[in-house]
């Protein structure tokens, strides 16, 4: 164990001096959080001396928790479960050897690590792919119909992937303004902080198609241990991929159908698109996944808005059933 | 100049001395009667084409619209292309759709380097597209199926084997190497000199039933897609899993794209034979999920894979171990699990428990398995890699085993799952899918493979429980394999017979 400890100590001396200060404040963010989640807490010590006495206690999405936090990135699933085995095998000194080892980019000296925010105990609602310029076009409309109606009178937090697909971040006031959304002068979210959701529940209500955000939402779904739920719009690119352009994202479109199967509960768009799902659950029988529970929400016939909404936008009845129970379904209050 | 561009290079002549060849058997083969070829190819270009468009025209069927294509382009077309053809057809008179015909249809066999070929119809006997396991030496899965399964089909039924041509244009027969990875598999061979195609004729099935025994790639799928819903030919597949479209994160990244098309081709199938019920399942709901009438059209049924014990002598007796032999079969990637393999081996070896781990199975990737495995071999642990091994000593080890752990998170079947019971080796694997119906059988212990906790308590148990072990050699001794002969007689029945009816 002194020989963990004395590498973990040296690991974190030798990185360079921003990456340090971000991973003081990262870790200082941390233990607050744990303190909270961890009954009793642990006792207040000097950095990582305070996160190897809490490591032992800690379950599997307090283990998500500590690596997405570190690491200001959602963690992949082989890191979780390389996080665990240590822990069960091994002392808390190695699983934080392993921590600051992985360090994304810790090498590098030009690397610019971001700030990181635990956004604790509320509804995220993941908005990727719904904005105008995603190239991603499954149900985007539908998406944004849904959004706006609940963004009336539901209290849940906007968020969206980073352009490198490793973590999430709040929409800011442009993308606000792209989704039909509020604006509240002067709250612009900073692109460079890193949101990290704890201890709430998450609804994917867009589109998360790139590999390398899918995977980490995979890994959220496996271990983060939050409520979830999505909103889906169909299968169709991969039961019709003839009907459908390389462009729409047709191969990507299995990654985003994988990040969807640990939610909870599936609000399916459309009889249609219920009826693809439900023969999407029997194809999951052989990967050892029950997979969400679906419920179908009427889909509108009126044609949805397309381009840029602006505020207020219409107030279409269909739509405004559709999104009410579609909040019902998942439990957005 | 290299060979392959010199074959592209084509004389008008050529072109059209070919075409006029095929536009003749196709033309034949419909009823025309012609006592001899006319001399000028262009002539017999023309009257063939008049009675193959006068037909088009008069009796309006699709299988003929697609030969026509077949014949006049020198390649399979894709079904964008007879559609093209039938919406030109119903549009317009037959004077317009004779010129414009003409027009459209004459690069495709320059393209294809099919030029100058004749065809060869195949209405006797179905057509086994075997194009990867004729033309590579990889021998896993998919290609063990075939080179068990096709030599008995082909000693007891006539069955014209085939492979696509280079650019995926038509079907060709296989050279005599080719049949021979086939029908006569006797291991990789280290000469790879490969022999010419066939450069005069290419196969058209007309007729008769065409058995998918692999996964078609984008551009075979397309032109097979055409051949399903328009040549009047029946299409039918085995149906090994759909682990792209469920579970992409234990792949490759580039997987994904031509296993969709594979799948969208799927749909046009009349039959599907999945390996285990499981495939079946994941078949059923594709098909399901695809809407429409397809879940009705096609018959999907399950034709379990055997696992019989090989009739082959394994030569070295076994051997007297000091410690027990612990077997983990397949290749080092996430779908197989093997890092939770070695963390429950670790967590006994601290126990005090002493055994051997082998893991057999070539390549890999995506996971730190070799890194993770050198750790505990500098730690001592009796850690033995084996990457690539010959079926002699893949069968020895199953028996010199004391079981085998095969926790793997998505299979079509779970062959070494199979194979470890049919030499009376218990095994512990996956409690889901394919490989619960195998378990369920006996000689097994099932465990949820995410649960490192339970692979290790199944490992322990094994280990140190000699009755409960013993139970179990029990168990799978007293089970009888299933064989490949009666696979090839099941699957026979289900994709060929069946179809024919």
């Amino acid at each position: 164990m002194r020989a963990a400890r004395a590498q973990a100590t040296t690991l974190l001396r030798t990185l360079f001096p921003a990456y340090r200060r971000a991973v003081d404040h990262r870790l200082a963010s941390l233990l607050a959080e744990l303190e909270q989640a961890v009954p009793g807490g642990a006792p207040r010590k000097a950095g990582l001396e305070q996160l190897a006495d809490a490591l032992p206690g800690l379950a599997v999405p307090e283990l998500w928790l500590v690596l997405a936090t570190l690491h200001g990135e959602m963690p992949r699933p082989t890191q979780v479960r390389r996080l665990r085995r240590i822990m069960e095998l091994d002392t808390a000194w190695d699983a934080i050897v392993f921590l600051l080892r992985t360090l994304p980019d810790r090498r590098d000296p030009r690397a610019r690590p971001s700030a990181v925010a635990i956004s604790a105990g509320v509804t995220h609602v993941d908005v990727t792919g719904l904005f105008t310029d995603d190239n991603v076009v499954a149900g985007r409309d539908s998406g944004r119909q849904i959004l706006r109606e609940w963004s009336r009178s539901r209290s849940f937090v906007p968020i969206t992937w980073d352009d490198e697909g490793r973590g999430w971040r709040a929409i800011t006031v442009d993308e606000r303004r792209d989704l039909g959304l509020e604006v509240v002068p002067g709250t612009n979210a900073l692109e460079s902080v890193v949101l990290v959701p704890h201890a709430g529940t998450y609804i994917l209500l867009g589109t998360v198609d790139e590999p390398r955000a899918a995977e980490r939402l995979i890994g959220f779904g496996q271990y983060a241990g939050q409520a979830s739920g999505t909103v889906g719009y169909g299968i169709d690119q991969l039961v019709a991929p003839e009907d459908h352009e390389e462009r729409e994202g047709t191969s990507r479109f299995t990654w985003y159908l994988a990040a969807q199967r640990s939610a909870d509960v599936l609000v399916a768009v459309g009889d249609g698109a219920a009826s693809q799902y439900r023969g999407w659950l029997r194809m999951l029988s052989a990967v050892g996944v029950v997979g969400p529970s679906i419920v179908t929400v009427a889909r509108p016939e009126e044609p949805t808005d397309t381009g840029v909404i602006t505020l207020p936008g219409s107030r279409n009845s269909a739509w405004k059933r559709c999104a009410d129970d579609s909040a019902a379904a998942l439990n957005l209050q | 100049m290299t060979g392959d561009s010199t074959r592209r290079v084509v004389t008008k002549a050529s072109l059209i001395e070919g075409q006029a060849r095929r536009l003749r058997q196709a033309a034949t083969l419909l009823g025309a009667q012609y006592e001899t070829p006319l001399s000028d190819p262009i002539d017999e270009t023309i009257r063939s084409l008049t009675f193959l468009v006068d037909r088009i025209y008069s009796a309006r069927v699709d299988a003929e619209v697609w030969l026509l294509c077949t014949a006049m382009g020198g390649v399979f077309p894709s079904d964008r292309d007879v559609e093209t053809t039938m919406a030109f057809r119903d549009e317009n008179a037959q004077d317009t759709f004779f010129d414009w015909f003409i027009a459209v249809s004459a690069i495709p066999a320059v393209w294809a380097t099919t030029t100058a070929l004749e065809m060869r119809f195949v209405s006797d006997r179905p057509v086994v597209d075997v194009s990867s396991c004729a033309r590579y030496d990889r021998h896993t899965g998919i290609q063990r199926v075939e080179r068990e399964t096709l030599p008995l089909w082909d000693r007891d039924h006539k069955i014209e084997l085939v492979a696509w041509t280079d650019l995926s244009g038509t079907y060709r027969s296989l050279t005599e190497r080719e049949r021979a990875r086939v029908v006569d598999w006797k291991g990789a061979s280290t000469d790879d000199t490969e022999d010419d195609a066939s450069e005069t004729e290419f196969i058209v099935p007309w007729n008769t039933t065409i058995v998918l025994p692999e996964v078609p790639d984008k551009r075979q799928s397309s032109r097979l897609i055409s051949i399903a819903r328009y040549s009047g030919n029946r299409v039918t597949a085995i149906g090994y899993d759909v682990i792209p479209l469920t579970s992409p994160e234990l792949l490759p990244r580039a997987t994904g794209s031509d296993f969709l098309d594979y799948l969208g081709m799927m749909k046009y199938t009349s039959a599907v034979a999945g390996i285990s019920k499981s495939a079946t399942e994941e078949f059923h709901g594709f098909f399901e999920a695809a809407g429409g009438d397809v879940a009705s059209r096609i018959i999907v049924d399950t034709c379990e894979l055997p696992a019989s014990v090989p009739a082959v002598e394994l030569g070295v007796a076994p051997t007297e171990r000091d410690v027990p032999v612990v077997l983990c079969v397949g290749s080092h990637e996430p779908r197989k699990n093997h890092i939770a393999v070695l963390h429950s081996a670790e967590r006994l070896w601290r126990e005090g428990i002493d055994f051997e781990l082998w893991f057999f199975g070539g390549g890999g990737w995506g996971t730190d398995f070799d890194e993770q495995a050198e750790i505990l071999r500098k730690r001592g642990r009796k850690v033995l890699l084996r990457k690539a091994v010959s079926d002699s000593v893949l069968w020895s080890a199953y028996r010199d085993a004391r079981f085998t752990v095969f926790p793997s998170l998505h299979e079509g079947f779970g062959l070494p799952a199979a194979e470890s019971l049919s030499f009376g080796t218990p095994v512990i694997t996956t409690d889901y899918g394919s490989t619960r119906e195998i378990a369920e059988r006996g000689g097994s212990i099932m465990v949820n493979p995410r649960s490192d906790a339970e692979i290790h308590d199944a490992m322990q148990l094994l280990l140190t429980d000699d009755e409960t072990y013993s139970r179990l050699v029990a168990e799978a001794t007293a089970m009888i394999p299933r064989t490949w002969d009666e696979y090839a007689n099941e699957l026979w029945e289900k994709l060929v017979i069946h179809e024919s009816r």
